[in-house]
């Protein structure tokens, strides 16, 4: 499976078309949301509808935070003061990121996850649609509608791709191997079980938290470096769509395994663009495809790739 | 006295908010309050009977237009939840995903039919009513008495006639109903049917008073989802009463906080409620 | 109390709308005693299992564990306080292989996995050869030995056991019960709720008879079973019924 993700890293940096690095950096990013959607819904069951709550809360951190604290001139708001200046640097903004990230996540599961139902998938839900609200409500301290920019974006698309790249190698690896451990299989037994795992002795509340923190946290980065690359953050960000689109990719690929999440990821990125008809159009097309993956191939896709290869 | 009048204010609008609100969550309360069926498809009967209705009503004129509306859901309910729903019961999480892709299908597909712009569809009540010196239009103000009968017809069905009552039955105890004699996949599909009927019928009702988007669907969802959250499961009448609290506060907050907070006021709700007292303020507990 | 009871159950409540599933139930249980639970169909037997284990809450009453009182704590904690249980329909981690399920409750207690220990004790129940293969695949008494290896690996305190020989065959019968024969011989205290009487007589030398969520014998089993009240609660259900 690592070698999967080896062997795109070869084939690609053959590329040179600007075009293709930024087709595949939204590739790795989503990769990254959709695997920190699996680990909590494929692996420990717990739907999340608003998981795209956190990309926005990295985005936005590493906006503001460089809004406040770089010192230098962004769009609509002031430079601030260069007195903090260590908190622009983007290493500790995408740390502040996830760990505002990780503590609501941990806030917001405890009152939704302790429960079994849709609980956690509408509070998600509506807690993009409120964020929104808030940045436009207190615009003056957030671009509200407009968004805030950064001084320093990366400087081309070649480079965007060769950190996402780099970002989703390492996400994916962190997931495979808390997937593998005990903690994996914590996850596993709960969303099998709930009950037995209950009686063998697993709080199911700390994990369940634990994943949707692990979700979010990879989550972040993925927000984080979408507005380093892309020099400016909106309200959009927040946009349920996107969380669509990772449960589409996870669910395509193969729920439950979280290569399955990257191949999603990848396969629906290429063919988005392959196809290139009209955004509803996509759209329909694909929700359409995801309603019957549901229905018919709970394995998607990997799942199939899996049983033709048994066949052979 | 400007205070007072923004009490009398927010007491007003706060009641006409609850009688729109209780007619929204009317078909949520008796697929997942009563028989605690997840169900995100609601979102989109409710989008699509507005857009129905607004095709409908120029030809077939108000009453007939609605009635129109309302049955042509019935097929779509039934649809749903039999090639789609039943077959994966055993897993509500795949449900809730499927119905989410239902939802956001048909959402794609509105605004390929109908386009994504606003749509307004004509008021049939003209007119304006004072209520204690708060101005309201007809229209709006007559979904008050709409929904109470509405609300009424469906407490009495589900609790005093047989298909009602199967309904309470096999969300409690399925097999127990099953052994009875009661038909129980056929109860299911007659609670998504009504469910959806009601939905439908809240979206046609509403319609005049509110613009039309193909994501129109989801804020009534929100809305019905805490409040029948907020009442508690398992009872309409709760939900009822939880809708007319909750309206009385969200205009509280309206008038003295601002609007642009109601969303959030909602969400903080539904906050305290899931850990506070999850079985809401009437109901019965949710599963841990 | 002594120290040598491991379970003290008092005036034990539980009433479900207008049904009362469990009635002023009351017994000790001391260390090494191996004892069984019966009584007509409905009379409310799992329900006393769920209470100790958490799983329900009591009205009234209060469940002595090792000198706690452990009726208000969460099901996990009283696993991990060393109660296990198997279930009347067979519960099973689809996603995970035999030895996973089988390691788990020694994971998550942070305790060393003795693997040639688990090969064993899967070998005692028929799994040998079988570590690696999902729990989805096996057969329905290869998971219920399966439950019963995952409720003993941890060595717990107390065992209950719910219908342990529950749609089994002869032979089947007779593999679970020299499981639970070896148990008992290792002085693991345990309750068992059966139907199966001969089976269980076998195993057991006390007996409590249950109706209505009512204790009504307690004894030796040979003796309880020719008393009149422990007849009429069987027999005279049927006999109303006509």
């Amino acid at each position: 499976m690592l070698l999967v993700i080896v062997a795109m890293i070869f084939v690609v940096s053959f590329f040179s078309d600007d075009y293709i690095f930024t087709v595949l950096f939204f590739a790795n990013l989503f990769a990254i949301g959709a695997a920190s959607w699996d680990i909590l819904a494929g692996y420990a069951g717990q739907l999340s509808f608003g998981n795209v709550v956190f990309y926005g809360i990295g985005g936005y951190s590493i906006g503001l935070l460089s809004a406040y604290f770089s010192g230098k001139q962004s769009s609509l708001l002031g430079g601030g003061s260069s007195a903090y200046s260590f908190l622009a640097n983007p290493i500790i903004s995408i740390c502040v990121g996830i760990g505002i990230s990780m503590g609501l996540a941990v806030l917001i599961g405890f009152a939704a996850i302790r429960l079994r139902g849709p609980y956690l998938a509408i509070v998600t839900f509506m807690l993009g649609i409120i964020l929104q609200e808030l940045i436009v409500i207190y615009g003056k301290y957030t671009g509200g509608e407009f968004g805030v920019s950064i001084p320093d974006a990366f400087a081309n698309a070649r480079f965007s791709f060769y950190v996402s790249l780099i970002a989703m190698a390492v996400s994916v690896l962190a997931l495979i191997l808390i997937t593998g451990s005990r903690y994996g299989l914590y996850f596993k037994a709960i969303k099998d079980d709930e009950v037995q795992a209950q009686a063998t002795g697993i709080n199911p509340t700390k994990y369940k938290l634990m994943a949707f923190a692990v979700s979010a946290a990879f989550t972040s980065l993925a927000g984080s470096i979408y507005v380093l690359s892309y020099g400016i953050v909106n309200y959009d960000v927040f946009s349920y769509t996107t969380s669509l689109q990772w449960i589409e990719m996870s669910v395509i690929g193969g729920p439950g395994t979280i290569v399955g999440s990257v191949i999603g990821s990848y396969f629906i990125q290429i063919l988005v663009e392959l196809l290139r008809i009209s955004q509803t159009y996509s759209l329909i097309i694909f929700a359409v495809v995801f309603i019957i993956v549901i229905r018919f191939f709970p394995q998607g896709l990997l799942g199939f790739i899996k049983r033709v290869l048994r066949w052979k | 006295m400007d205070v007072v009048q923004n009490i009398v204010s927010a007491l007003v609008y706060g009641v006409l908010a609850g009688g729109r609100f209780s007619l929204i969550a009317l078909g949520l309360s008796l697929i997942f309050g009563v028989a605690n069926l997840i169900d995100y498809t609601y979102v989109a009967y409710i989008a699509v009977a507005g857009y129905l209705f607004y095709t409908v009503d120029p030809l077939a004129g108000p009453l007939l237009g609605m009635l129109i509306v309302v049955l042509s859901v019935i097929p779509m309910a039934l649809f749903v939840e039999r090639f789609l729903i039943r077959p994966l019961k055993s897993s509500g999480n795949q449900v809730m995903m499927v119905t989410f892709g239902v939802s956001l299908f048909t959402q794609y597909a509105i605004s390929l039919i109908w386009g994504s712009l606003t749509l307004a569809v004509p008021t049939f009540l003209p007119g304006a009513v004072s209520i204690l010196g708060n101005i309201t239009s007809m229209q709006s103000f007559a979904i008050l008495p709409a929904s109470v009968a509405i609300s009424l017809a469906t407490i009495f069905f589900i609790d005093y006639t047989r298909r009602g009552k199967s309904i309470v039955a096999v969300s409690q105890d399925t097999e127990a109903s099953w052994l009875v004699g009661v038909n129980v996949s056929s109860t299911m599909a007659l609670t998504i049917v009504i469910g959806a009927m009601l939905a439908a019928a809240a979206s046609v009702i509403s319609a005049p008073t509110i613009g039309e988007t193909p994501a129109m669907g989801w804020s009534p969802f929100i809305i019905a989802f805490v409040v029948v959250v907020f009442g508690g499961l398992g009872s309409i009448k709760s939900s009822v009463v939880a809708s007319y609290i909750y309206g009385i506060i969200l205009n509280f907050g309206i008038v003295f906080i601002g609007s642009q907070w109601s969303d959030v006021i909602g969400f903080v709700i539904l906050i305290a409620i899931l850990l506070v007292r999850p079985e809401g303020v009437l109901g019965r507990r949710a599963s841990r | 109390m002594s120290t040598n009871d491991v379970l003290t159950i008092s005036g034990l409540t539980k009433r479900f709308g207008g049904v009362t599933a469990v009635n002023d139930l009351s017994f000790v249980l001391t260390k090494g005693e191996m004892v069984g639970i019966v009584g007509p169909n409905g009379a409310g037997k799992t329900t006393i299992f769920n209470l100790i284990t958490g799983f329900l809450r009591k009205d009234s009453g209060s469940i002595f564990f090792d000198g706690k009182e452990i009726s208000n704590e969460s099901p996990y904690k009283i696993s991990l306080s060393g109660i296990s249980r198997t279930f009347q329909q067979v519960r099973s981690f689809q996603g995970l292989t035999v030895l996973e399920t089988a390691s788990l409750p020694i994971v998550i207690r942070h305790k060393p996995v003795d693997r040639a220990r688990l090969l064993e004790l899967l070998g005692s129940v028929g799994l040998s050869g079988k570590e690696n293969v999902m729990t989805s695949a096996l057969t329905y008494v290869e998971a219920k030995s399966l439950e019963i290896v995952k409720s003993i690996v941890i060595d717990p305190k107390l065992l209950l056991l719910d219908e342990p020989f529950g749609g089994l065959n002869v032979h089947e019968i007779e593999i679970m019960t020299s499981v639970i024969r070896r148990q008992r011989d290792e002085g693991r205290t345990c309750i068992i709720i059966e139907h199966r009487l001969a089976e269980l007589f076998a195993l057991v030398r006390r007996l409590i008879v249950v109706d209505f969520g009512q204790k009504i014998a307690d004894g030796d089993p040979q003796e309880v079973v020719k008393r009149e009240n422990v007849i009429e609660a069987y027999i005279g259900k049927e006999a109303k019924k006509e």
